[in-house]
């Protein structure tokens, strides 16, 4: 597997993964994230969970008022709703728009993609922001003013402007005008120095200025003042929340009702809402990319493999067979326990381009279809060649990053750093176990101190290769797969193969908080907060009451009052 | 046809996959409207997964033409006793304005060891990683640095495009990691040629109704202004900031966009999507045009640079597939061969083009780069040793001649090229390669490529 003339070169790699460093400790994994921005210091043993997890505070603390700029999608889909009105129903059009994206596409630097912080509008994204609004808003206008089309028919004048403005400015805004607002855009009609370019042109600049509007590309989580220094989310801030955040799109209509009546106020409708919004959970885009981002195995694409030596590797399909992978884990998982799916499931996708790295031998198509493993190592996503690949190097496994992931991902625990210039090198051979040379550099002292919180998970994913594939032997020796589980509350201890530690993983309640934190940082858009123990532990009680129903969870992050209660953010 | 920038971008929408029009260079442009050329700087760099050192490393200079991992060549001095690269062939010619330099390292610490990390010149920072790859010096790449200055008063600050296989045989949008798009990165760039024309020409057409525009323009800014004045007053901090770079970049858009009355550019070629040769052919044109007639002065181009190099070199027509780790062999080199040929001959256009225009202190810079260095002490490839590169330089300031140079290991960086390319166009690169998470020299400037112009910045 390891040619001894690559020897070197893993020298060099090994030195480089092996390295306690702050690279491998990623500081945006742990819970260290103070809430002015500062990074607290990494916890150098553990799992950090309970920090994570605390509640002592009298009061919850409240979030900062911020703006979230819409991503790509999004704004797709609200110029969609501003052509064609408001969804009546669930809007389950998987279809991305009819217009494209002014904007880049996502920061794939962060954990996640949703942090809000990360989008701006700078000047490499305005020029294709105003060009957008400007052609939408041309094809608005020339239909609204069309013969027979609104009230423009009638004949176009001030009254039919201002109809025209407060409807389409309720759609992108999320919230009704007030009068200055209003007043404000119908005079743009009235100006003469577009009134002179006549109708069209007029309405057309009109709805130009709200596509552009910083109130329609950054939608608001600011409240208004309660009266104790602090400020509350108004119905029309949370049905945006709620509507962008977990369907991609503006609110259909029965959020914007309970917005307009003030229903939605009440965080028990909250939960009723983000209940109705995710009744299916295999047709949530949303859900598909938290899991896909939360695990990463679109990340295979980005590992080059040898394709000369093995030809078989296709890292999209891969990638395509675990998709169908999730979607089906959230079919299954529809008022259950979605965690315990993902991890445990005996069961996933291949297609013709992936049943080698399967070691699948019966029948497949061009396409991905559902097939039970013969295996009882290939147990759950952490075992799909996918994420297998996506946490391997070019030519060999790369059992640390296995380990960092499940030691960050599923146990919230952090990696210390350390001067990467003390590391000593580690030296591979096609003649000694991965596992061998790894103990040796586990020994010196410079170095335990991280690679054992890594390398005791990583080392159970040996029984398959770099490639995905389940393999018995290695370096001409039977495959060992054993480790140790450390930094649970209750699952810590050895195991023997993959299956032995999958088990532990879902068992464990640790996981199972860790999980509820990572879909807190994907759903509310930010890093998590220590302040946010109450919300993260009123969740992960959501999540156990419902029998591991991630939508309990999720419901109760919106109901929060770290999420409905607001400060300024100079007053931090 | 003279029309407004509304119709243009309707007639946009319609032009997409328009036939593709005889090679612009074929053609007259209408001299720029309102805009001396005299003194014009303009800067093209052009990244490419991978240089096959045996058809990099002149015939002459036996060591170091094998990809061998495991050791570095020996350094040589500056000399321009050697046979032109085959790969360099359409600019034989020209050898005398560009210098060959081998032994760069490129030394960014931590993060990925995967493609599209190099330091300085488009891909400068990790696109994906953890958080800590994306710490300083995350500034601007070279390009970006540069057009700062070189396209302060152009209408667009720069034209960035690239093409890539693999990106267009699957749905993901895997075309943005050909350039940098990490957090402080600033980069609009195009991946088709329709996408790049609509940036082009969204800006360049003439407007018969300047005026009547720029007061509907106006009447529009005043509503915004107002708007931004609400929002603004229940912001603060960082909140705050980030409502005021989107109003800093409309206002920036704005002033920009009355520039483009001082252009003219006549003859943009139709967009062409069909194969890569032809993408990047018209893109090529299109840039081309941008550059004569004073719409940017500033080009980036990336072929093939995504994250992960396998399938991603485009397949020119008469190329084909490339296989890429088949290191050393034939078929691998002499592909490489004529896909670095092929870039060459469009440059080789884009220069004469350019020259047609030229007056005697305009100058015109070219950094063609690999977007790796060879795999010396990392698995697969290292953003670390030997970064090849070819510096191009038209300027009657410059005298590369067509040297060849290899640095001794680990001594000179990739961003002290970039910053000596800053220099002899004459922006100083004081904030450029500033910071940390860098593990090599950053500051020096190389003296076979800066020469006589080092004291340019004073």
């Amino acid at each position: 597997l390891i040619s001894v003339q690559r020897g070197a070169a893993l020298v060099g790699a090994l030195l480089f993964l092996s390295a306690c460093s702050g690279v491998i400790g990623d500081p945006s994994l742990s819970p260290g994230g103070a809430r002015d921005g500062s990074e607290l210091p990494n916890v150098p043993t553990g799992s950090t969970i309970e920090s994570l997890f605390a509640c002592d505070a009298p009061t919850p603390a409240p979030s900062e008022a911020r703006l979230v700029r819409l991503s790509g999608v999004q704004y797709a889909r609200a110029v969609d709703v501003l052509r064609k009105g408001r969804s009546s129903n669930l809007n389950r059009d998987r279809s991305p728009g009819a217009v494209s994206s002014p904007f880049q596409g996502p920061n794939t630097a962060d954990r996640f993609t949703t942090r809000a912080t990360s989008y701006f509008i700078g000047e490499a994204e305005v020029e294709s922001v105003l060009q957008s609004a400007t052609a939408a808003a041309e094809e608005l206008a020339a239909a609204l003013t069309a013969n027979g089309a609104s009230c423009a028919a009638g004949g176009f004048d001030t009254d039919c402007a201002r109809s025209l403005i407060a409807e389409k400015a309720a759609l992108l805004f999320g919230k009704p005008l007030d009068d200055a607002e209003l007043e404000t855009y119908v005079a743009l009609v009235d100006d003469n120095r577009v009134k002179s370019l006549g109708d069209e042109a007029a309405v057309a600049t009109a709805m130009e200025a709200l596509l552009a509007s910083p109130s329609f590309l950054f939608r608001s989580e600011l409240g208004e003042p309660v009266g104790d220094g602090t400020f509350r989310l108004t119905p029309f801030e949370i049905a945006s929340a709620l509507a962008y955040t977990l369907t991609d799109g503006p609110p259909d209509q029965e959020l914007w009702d309970a917005a307009m009546d003030g229903s939605l106020a009440d965080p028990d409708e909250i939960e009723a809402q983000v209940t109705r919004l995710l009744s299916s959970l295999d047709q949530s885009d949303v859900l598909e990319r938290f899991i896909r981002e939360y695990f990463q195995y679109d990340n295979v694409a980005s590992v080059a493999k040898e394709i000369m030596e093995f030809p078989f590797h296709d890292a999209d399909a891969l990638a395509e067979d675990t998709d169908a992978f999730v979607r089906e884990a959230l079919r299954q998982a529809e008022g259950q326990d979605l965690l315990a799916t993902l991890l445990l499931a005996d069961w996933g996708f291949v297609q013709n381009a992936t049943a080698e790295s399967n070691g699948y031998s019966g029948s497949t198509s061009g396409s991905p279809e559902m097939v039970w493993y013969d295996s009882n190592e290939r147990v759950g996503i952490l075992t799909q060649p996918s994420w297998l690949v996506a946490f391997s190097q070019f030519d060999h496994n790369d059992p640390i990053r296995r380990g960092k992931f499940v030691r960050e991902a599923l146990l919230c625990g952090a990696i210390p750093p350390i001067d990467v210039s003390a590391v000593p090198p580690l030296v591979l051979s096609e003649d000694v176990p991965l596992r061998e040379s790894l103990a040796e550099h586990v020994s010196n002292e410079t170095c335990q101190g991280c690679h054992v919180l890594m390398d005791p998970l990583g080392l159970g994913f040996e029984g398959f290769d770099h490639l995905g594939r389940e393999r018995e032997m290695e370096a001409g020796l039977p495959v060992d797969a054993t480790g140790e589980v450390t930094g649970t509350s209750d699952q810590d201890g050895p195991y023997e193969g993959t299956a032995e530690l999958m088990a532990k993983l879902a068992a464990s309640d640790t996981v199972r908080q860790c999980f509820v934190a990572h879909a807190y940082e994907f759903f509310r858009g930010t890093p998590r907060y220590q302040a946010d123990g109450c919300a993260l532990t009123d969740a992960h009680a959501a999540l156990s009451d419902a029998d591991g129903d991630v939508v309990a969870a999720i419901a109760a992050f919106f109901s929060s009052d770290e999420f409905l209660v607001r400060v300024p953010a100079e007053a931090k | 046809m003279a029309m407004n920038r509304r119709q243009m971008i309707r007639m946009l929408g319609l032009g997409a996959g328009a036939t593709f029009l005889s090679p612009w260079v074929e053609r007259t442009l209408a001299p720029a409207l309102g805009q001396t050329s005299a003194g014009r700087k303009r800067l093209i760099v052009f990244a490419v997964s991978g240089f096959e050192p045996s058809k990099f490393v002149p015939d002459e200079i036996t060591s170091g033409r094998s990809q061998d991992k495991d050791s570095l060549p020996p350094a040589v001095s500056a000399t321009s006793s050697f046979t032109w690269p085959e790969m360099f062939s359409p600019i034989e010619d020209l050898r005398d304005n560009a210098i060959l330099i081998d032994g760069l390292t490129n030394p960014i610490t931590g993060g990925s060891v995967l493609h599209g990390c190099g330091f300085g010149a488009l891909t400068c920072q990790h696109p994906q990683g953890d958080a800590a790859s994306l710490a300083p010096p995350r500034g601007a790449s070279i390009d970006q640095y540069m057009a700062q200055t070189l396209s302060a008063n152009a209408p667009k600050s720069s034209l960035i495009f690239g093409i890539s296989h693999r990106a267009f045989s699957r749905g993901w949008d895997r075309e943005a990691s050909l350039f940098s798009a990490g957090t402080g990165q600033s980069l609009s760039h195009a991946t088709k040629a329709t996408v790049l024309r609509n940036e082009i020409v969204g800006l360049a057409s003439p407007d018969m109704s300047a005026d009547v525009e720029g007061d509907r323009r106006q009447a529009l800014r005043d509503v915004l202004n107002d708007d931004f004045s609400r929002l603004r007053s229940k912001l603060a901090g960082p909140e705050r900031e980030r409502l005021d770079i989107y109003e800093s970049a409309i206002v920036e858009f704005d002033r920009r966009f009355e520039l483009r009355n001082a252009v003219s550019c006549d003859g943009t070629p139709s967009a062409d999507n069909g194969s890569a040769t032809r993408r990047l052919d018209t893109m090529m044109d299109m840039a081309t045009v941008a550059l004569e007639c004073g719409l940017t002065n500033v080009v980036g181009v990336a072929v093939g640079t995504a994250d992960s190099h396998d399938e991603h070199l485009p397949r020119y027509d008469g190329v084909g597939e490339i296989p890429v780790h088949d290191y050393g062999g034939s078929t691998y080199g002499n592909k490489m061969n004529q896909l670095h040929q092929y870039h060459w001959s469009l440059l080789r256009r884009t220069l004469d083009t350019l020259d047609q225009g030229d007056g005697p202190d305009d100058e015109t810079y070219i950094l063609y780069v690999s977007t790796r260095g060879t795999s010396l002490n990392s698995s697969h490839h290292a953003q670390l040793e030997r970064w090849p590169a070819l510096l191009y330089a038209k300027s009657s300031r410059v005298d590369l001649g067509g040297r060849f140079v290899r640095y001794p290991s680990r001594t000179r960086s990739f961003a002290e090229l970039c910053r000596s390319v800053s220099q002899i166009a004459g922006v100083c690169p004081d904030g450029f390669a500033t910071g940390g998470n860098v593990a090599g020299p950053v500051n020096g400037l190389l003296p076979e490529v800066v020469g006589s112009s080092q004291n340019a910045c004073g």
